[in-house]
């Protein structure tokens, strides 16, 4: 059988073909809203964050430190024994610089890029990373494997969520001169 | 295992941004052109593997029940796939289990996306793909992931934009001779690093499109794929894995759990040496880097190498060991879950020497498709032979 | 969880909220673009016949789902039916009561060998009855725009 043998079905419309009403359509918006239960081993990582403190679990078997924490060791695939502190300072693993929001819609000119990056952090297991944002840095200047440190909210300000650490930045060098713009955070 | 597994008969449509037929009517066009490819009906069809995409895309919950009647789902054993991007590779692989089980004596493959009633974005649906409590607060994006992927491949392997940047290149340009390709293009390498930059090191050439678009094929046991056809192609290795739902600690720079799906499949189909005996693949490239990446998951290139076997042709339809030579999902389009069957298609008529325009030269008798997806996750493989 | 159920969350634990932000556009397609076309510019209820096994399709369809056969040609129906089954719904879709309750057919259509077809039926509650004749009541010509509810319910007759 070749393909150029056949009819092939998809009829293409252009967005205009539905916005002038020349097929028709029915719009809808799901009203749907969700509260996603923490759990115990997230519901501790997000007490501590409001303690401006960053907390694993350790899995005694296999002695891995693991961020975020979760009560079992998936590898081990049993209980996880122990809480741990984590510093509050890792190493960039990898980063991008983004210029598009989620809808794929572009950052207005002028306004700061979005800076996500993978950070190993400091005291758990070597390749435990987190996702969360640079900040306080020129982007041109972000380098894999540059060590960083978590920027905290106010204590009061803290709300017990992933974002009572507006972003991260660099420990040294590579630091914006000016404060006043700031890259990252959301 | 009871019986070999053939592919005989396949159908598809044209992969387009926003398409006037629902999901069922591009599901039944590419089932009926299916069953026509190879003189079948409906009635000669005991089981059905539906393989489609989150329900979020189109807007319709229970997407696989919603999707049974273009898909000859009609009063038969009826089952739906789901391994988010890596589920039109795991389609074909259930429909595998359902004939070589010695259960069924033919099985019905269908994929079907439509991820154009998504607005403003199909990105949005992927928003809680994302763990909601310590990942969905700092907004991430989808884009996000695969720039940070990206990134730490060429990192790891000291990699340029310059050295991925022809995969794109060469997929657009396979897609000029495939007839549902919705994203065909003549463009250079200059073209793609001067696109739009969504996210370093990501430009807009480097993405696959969103598409509408549906794809099919027919799997028979020994006996009645010889009945049915005198072009019989064998899936002779099947393999899939998953790596940890933690994705932030992973190996970025390689993908381990494709490697692992990949020798599954292999040690089935009794392949020692990949890269002599897979004459031919089709790599899933959502992202001009993934196809390189996929290439050394696949065992098909040695880690950090498949850039330099892109650079020296070896991956073009001409070359030694050609990658993608229908396009893609660069080129052809990427309906989730139709892309990967697209592939599995690609391989089953290059096989078959019936690629038109496509055919590689050289008569290959082995070949592979594999997909990738969830969290970027999952591997999924299938090895053919005729 | 039953549908009657208050809803409430569980926000005594501690929890992160959120949304999915999407909203759709569905395409009616190629069967029911001409289904809906027909209602809305003619007044016309159209249904589908397969040339290859008979079989009867209310909507009309461009394919059959039994023998997967292309189907290219309808056929009018009156639009009439017979109440083949009826639900009264008192809840609304939160579970809080509605003013008035409304009444929910599955109608047998005229003329399609059994096909069945969702609505409401303008009726008090106790004056519904399984097997009773209805009717399909339209909006005027000029305040119909292709959809659903170009048909305001259907009436017993």
């Amino acid at each position: 059988m070749e393909l150029g043998k056949f009819k092939l079905g998809g009829t293409q419309l252009k967005q205009s073909d539905i916005d002038r009403g020349k097929v028709l359509t029915l719009a809808q918006t799901p009203d749907l809203e969700y509260a996603w239960d923490d759990g115990v081993a997230i519901g501790r990582y997000l007490e501590e964050l409001k303690n401006g403190k960053i907390i694993a679990r350790k899995c005694n078997k296999c002695g891995r430190i693991m961020i975020p924490p979760r009560m079992f060791c998936e590898l081990c695939w049993r209980a996880t024994d122990e809480w741990v502190y984590c510093k509050d300072t890792g190493t960039v693993n990898t980063y991008s610089l983004c210029h598009v929001n989620w809808d794929a819609s572009r950052i207005p000119e002028g306004e700061p890029l979005h800076l996500p990056a993978l950070i190993h952090i400091d005291g758990a297991s070597p390749g435990m990373g987190i996702l969360h944002v640079l900040g306080e840095v020129d982007p041109d200047r972000i380098k894999i494997g540059m060590k960083v440190k978590a920027v905290w909210k106010k204590p009061g300000e803290r709300e017990g969520s992933i974002t009572d650490i507006m972003h991260f930045k660099p420990l040294r060098a590579a630091r914006k001169k000016s404060k006043k713009k700031k890259s990252g955070g959301r | 295992m009871s019986q070999k597994v053939a592919i005989v008969g396949a159908g598809i449509t044209k992969f387009v941004r926003r398409a006037q037929e629902t999901g069922k009517e591009l599901a039944w066009q590419a089932s009926k052109m299916a069953l026509d490819s190879c003189g079948l009906s409906l009635k000669d069809i005991d089981s059905v593997s539906l393989g489609t995409a989150p329900d979020a895309f189109d807007g319709v919950h229970m997407k696989g029940e919603y999707l049974s009647d273009g898909s000859g789902g009609w009063r038969k054993p009826y089952m739906r796939q789901f391994v988010g991007g890596g589920t039109g590779v795991f389609a074909p692989i259930h429909g595998w289990m359902h004939v070589a089980s010695g259960m069924f004596d033919t099985c019905l493959v269908v994929c079907s996306e439509k991820m154009s009633t998504c607005y403003p974005h199909p990105q949005g649906a992927f928003l809680t793909i994302f763990d909601h409590t310590t990942e969905q607060a700092l907004d991430p994006t989808l884009i996000w992931i695969f720039a940070l992927e990206y990134n730490r491949y060429m990192e790891t392997y000291g990699l340029t934009k310059r050295d991925i940047a022809p995969v794109s290149v060469k997929n657009k340009k396979n897609a000029m001779d495939h007839p549902s390709a919705q994203l065909p293009m003549d463009i250079t390498v200059d073209d793609v690093l001067n696109s739009e930059l969504l996210a370093w090191p990501v430009n807009r050439l480097d993405i696959s499109p969103a598409s509408d678009g549906a794809a099919a094929i027919v799997l028979a046991g020994e006996h009645a794929a010889k009945r049915i056809t005198d072009k019989p192609v064998w899936i002779d290795g099947v393999g899939w894995n998953l790596d940890t739902a933690y994705w932030a600690t992973r190996d970025l720079s390689y993908p381990r759990y494709v490697e692992k799906a990949a020798r599954m499949a292999y040690d089935m189909a009794g392949i020692k040496e990949p890269r002599r005996e897979i004459e031919i693949a089709e790599p899933y490239d959502p992202f001009t880097y993934k196809e390189l990446h996929h290439m050394e998951g696949l065992l098909l290139a040695d880690r950090g190498e498949a850039p330099q076997l892109l650079a020296d042709g070896v991956t073009q339809r001409d070359g030694d060991r050609p990658m993608c030579p229908s396009g893609g999902a660069l080129g052809v389009g990427n309906p989730i879950s139709a892309t990967g069957l697209m592939k599995v298609i690609e391989i089953f008529l290059q096989l078959r020497g019936e690629a038109e325009k496509r055919q590689v030269p050289g008569n290959p008798t082995c070949g592979l498709a594999q997909a990738w997806g969830d969290l970027m996750q999952v591997g999924t493989v299938v090895v053919m032979r005729r | 969880m039953g549908l009657s159920e208050r809803i409430e969350r569980n926000v005594d634990l501690s929890y992160f909220e959120g949304k999915i932000p999407v909203n759709y556009v569905y395409t009616y397609g190629l069967g029911l673009e001409k289904f809906f076309n027909a209602i809305k510019e003619k007044g016309e209820f159209l249904a589908s016949r397969c040339p290859e096994c008979g079989a009867v399709y209310f909507p009309c369809r461009i394919f059959c789902e039994r023998c997967f056969s292309e189907i290219t040609r309808t056929f009018k129906v009156p639009g009439t039916g017979t109440v083949y089954s009826y639900t009264v719904c008192h809840l609304d879709m939160d579970g809080s009561p509605k003013k008035e309750p409304d009444v929910v057919g599955l109608i047998e259509v005229d003329g399609t060998e059994g096909a069945k077809f969702v609505h409401f039926i303008d009726a008090k509650p106790d004056k519904v009855t399984i097997g009773r004749k209805v009717k399909p009541v339209l909006k005027a010509k000029k305040d119909r725009e292709g959809g659903i509810f170009d048909i305001k319910g259907f009436r017993q007759v």
